[in-house]
């Protein structure tokens, strides 16, 4: 009963605070630690952003929708676009299947005292410039590169094989730069997954493959889920990894964009394949969130995007 | 009444195995690191039996446990469950199941997936999965609630389904590691009264981990109390109080008054001899003359006098304080500058009758004095 009879009084004793100006002050208050972070991303993204749609529509200070027209109706750059899309997507699975794995080990393998240690081993590719790291690949995979010579002397092929500016090479560099980002995603998602529970399905007569598959990967797949998000992203607006291991003929997105920009100074048509480009990204990720909500009956994976 | 009912002494870590036997320790052993868990514990468990293991936390209580249902192998010693050697079955084989400390309910799954879990490793029909699933929510009368989430749950309906979780899939031995420690103090009384009716509703054996000595007094046929990876004792809930047989399981389970003294005779009743007083006490442990030792005397089983008897077992004290307790009070009383006593009863003239400082004489029947080992 004393309850109920506190409730009204709670409503009115919170009456004052309500007034306008006091809870301007209390939400400024709240929230000018966003500002510095907002303020970079108003200036360096949406606004830069929000000024690629009327390029692409204005390009004379006159509306038309020709540009887009151009985009759409070549099929040269509809193959680029599925490029880019391909390579990112299976950049992102090999990610997944090679990420995993090393994420498990790190969290539940991996003594305490060590795992720090084995982060770092994870993280250090990082703080190498991806120019350099791309480079590398060209040392390793070239005609004459280290994997060659290797599998020559060792009498596996007769001729070098052309592994260099192909499709492969560019999903091979891919997955090296970006497979810390899946394994740190993966790893701090598994980490809050109780071992415990990996026990319990023991215990009710699962094997340990099972006990996998039905309790520690369901439970992991929001980590999964947000890795990928972040690998395909990085992946789709990578520029270095695909221009120098791709060797100009395997032409991604960022690169066109690139040259439409910084080259032919055809700022219009670059801004029109951006938007092109961004549209199709959110599409997808709307279609695969829908999914994900789906599968997991939108259950406890809110907090995923 | 059970008064009667005194247990042998046959019923102890050495027993043999017998027909009955449905769990057998034998030497187990298990170390982690330099950290010695479980050192040498043999116990025997019978069929339908609700037994505690009791100990402070890091007695080794629950890694016995967890080598039971196969989550830890041990260094040495043999495991059996029902005459069967399981030491190299994987846990997933085992015929046991566990209700964690945690519940470690699967938070993916709602209830009555939670609970069906075990059955549909197995592959059983659908519909005996349906069956058995409802039958089991219904006797931890959760019916309702079966689509729910575990985290849409209160501690002790989480209780309930980890419970019906583990006994759907009627496990010969079901393991229980501190199942209640989680729950708030009134919660835990009324599950303590559930798990009790429910383990005589299903008869199943029941392996109950916990440190709170009334837990295991109330639900428990027998006690196994360990410290410091040994087994202590191992016997009925009275054998326990009232036949301690060393200094630590006299302190935890219940309170007690450890006096030293010295051995003048020795026998099945021995003298021995405290600050100059001669007591007789009760010895199972064989003391030799002049040996030093412990007698543990029971708060409660001791008798103050005004006027005592100046023989027999007898100690001459002082009240040092007294302290009222509603239903009954607390003497302390000193015998020697060294030695004191509590004292329990509840006999309000005799409280209220003393003074602070008065002579009192301590007396208590022979069969309530015990010699303990340190």
């Amino acid at each position: 009963m004393n309850e109920h009879a506190a409730i009204p009084n709670a409503r009115v004793s919170r009456q004052p605070t309500r007034s306008a100006g006091a809870s301007t002050a209390y939400v400024l208050r709240q929230i000018w630690p966003l500002f510095p972070a907002l303020a970079v991303l108003v200036f360096l993204f949406a606004l830069p952003l929000a000024w690629m749609l009327p390029e692409s529509l204005f390009p004379e200070g006159q509306f038309t929708t020709a540009i887009y027209a151009e985009v759409l109706g070549t099929s040269y750059y509809w193959t680029v676009i599925g490029r880019s899309f391909w390579l990112s997507l299976v950049a992102t699975v090999v990610c997944v299947i090679l990420g995993y794995p090393l994420a498990y080990y790190l969290v539940r393998v991996v003594r305490p005292r060590y795992r720090r240690f084995v982060f770092m081993i994870v993280i250090a590719p990082l703080f190498t410039s991806a120019v350099i790291r791309a480079m590398a690949w060209l040392v390793i995979l070239g005609r004459r590169g280290m994997l060659n010579e290797t599998l020559l002397w060792m009498g596996v092929i007769d001729a070098p094989l052309r592994l260099l500016y192909s499709e492969t090479a560019v999903i091979i560099g891919l997955v090296y730069i970006m497979i810390p980002f899946m394994v740190l995603t993966v790893a701090a998602v598994l980490e809050n997954v109780n071992s415990t529970l990996e026990e319990a399905a023991r215990d009710l007569g699962a094997t340990p493959l099972g006990a996998f598959c039905r309790v520690t990967f369901p439970l992991t797949l929001p980590g999964v889920m947000a890795g990928s998000f972040l690998v395909f992203a990085l992946c789709l607006s990578s520029y270095v990894t695909p221009a120098v291991l791709g060797g100009g003929r395997n032409k991604v997105m960022a690169m066109l964009i690139f040259e439409q920009f910084m080259r032919l100074f055809n700022w219009p048509l670059g801004a029109a394949i951006s938007c092109v480009m961004l549209f199709v990204t959110l599409i997808i990720i709307w279609c695969y969130n829908r999914a994900l909500a789906r599968s997991t009956g939108g259950r406890g994976q809110e907090a995923l995007l | 009444m059970v008064l009667t009912k005194l247990e042998s002494p046959a019923t102890t870590a050495s027993a043999p195995r017998s027909q009955d036997t449905i769990v057998n320790i034998a030497g187990v052993a298990k170390s982690f690191g330099e950290m010695v868990a479980v050192d040498n514990v043999s116990l025997a468990i019978r069929r339908g039996e609700f037994v505690s293991l009791l100990g402070p936390s890091g007695c080794g209580k629950s890694t016995l446990l967890r080598m039971i249902a196969g989550f830890e192998q041990p260094d040495a010693g043999a495991i059996e469950i029902d005459a069967h050697d399981v030491i190299d079955v994987p846990p997933n084989r085992r015929p046991v199941n566990m209700v964690f400390q945690s519940y470690a309910l699967f938070p993916h799954l709602n209830v009555f997936d939670n609970v069906a879990f075990g059955l549909r490793r197995k592959r059983l029909p659908r519909a005996q999965v349906e069956a058995d699933v409802r039958h089991f929510l219904q006797l931890v009368g959760l019916e309702a609630l079966a689509q729910r989430y575990p985290t849409q749950l209160s501690g002790g309906q989480q209780q309930r389904v980890a419970l019906a979780r583990a006994l759907v899939n009627k496990p010969k031995v079901l393991l229980l590691d501190e199942p209640l420690g989680a729950l708030d103090l009134k919660l835990r009384k009324r599950m303590q009264t559930e798990l009790k009716q429910l383990q005589r509703d299903v008869g199943v054996t029941f392996i109950y981990v916990t440190h709170d000595q009334d837990e295991a007094l109330a639900l428990s046929d027998r006690i196994a109390v360990m410290n410091r990876g040994a087994l202590l004792q191992f016997a009925s809930c009275r054998e326990l109080y009232d036949q301690p047989r060393t200094e630590f399981v006299a302190n935890f389970l219940g309170e007690a008054n450890i006096v030293a003294g010295r051995v003048v005779a020795p026998g099945p009743v021995a003298v021995v001899e405290v600050r100059g007083h001669n007591i007789q006490v009760l010895d199972d442990t064989q003391a030799q003359p002049g040996d030093q030792v412990l007698v543990a005397l029971r708060p409660e089983q001791l008798n103050v006098a005004v006027h005592g008897p100046s023989s027999g077992n007898v100690l001459q004290a002082r009240v040092k304080d007294k302290v009222f307790l509603g239903n009954a009070f607390t003497l302390h009383l000193q015998v020697d500058p060294d030695v004191a006593l509590i004292v329990r009863g509840t006999d309000r003239a005799l409280f209220d009758g003393l003074v602070v400082g008065q002579a009192v004489a301590i007396t208590w029947p022979l069969e309530h004095g015990r010699l303990v080992q340190p």
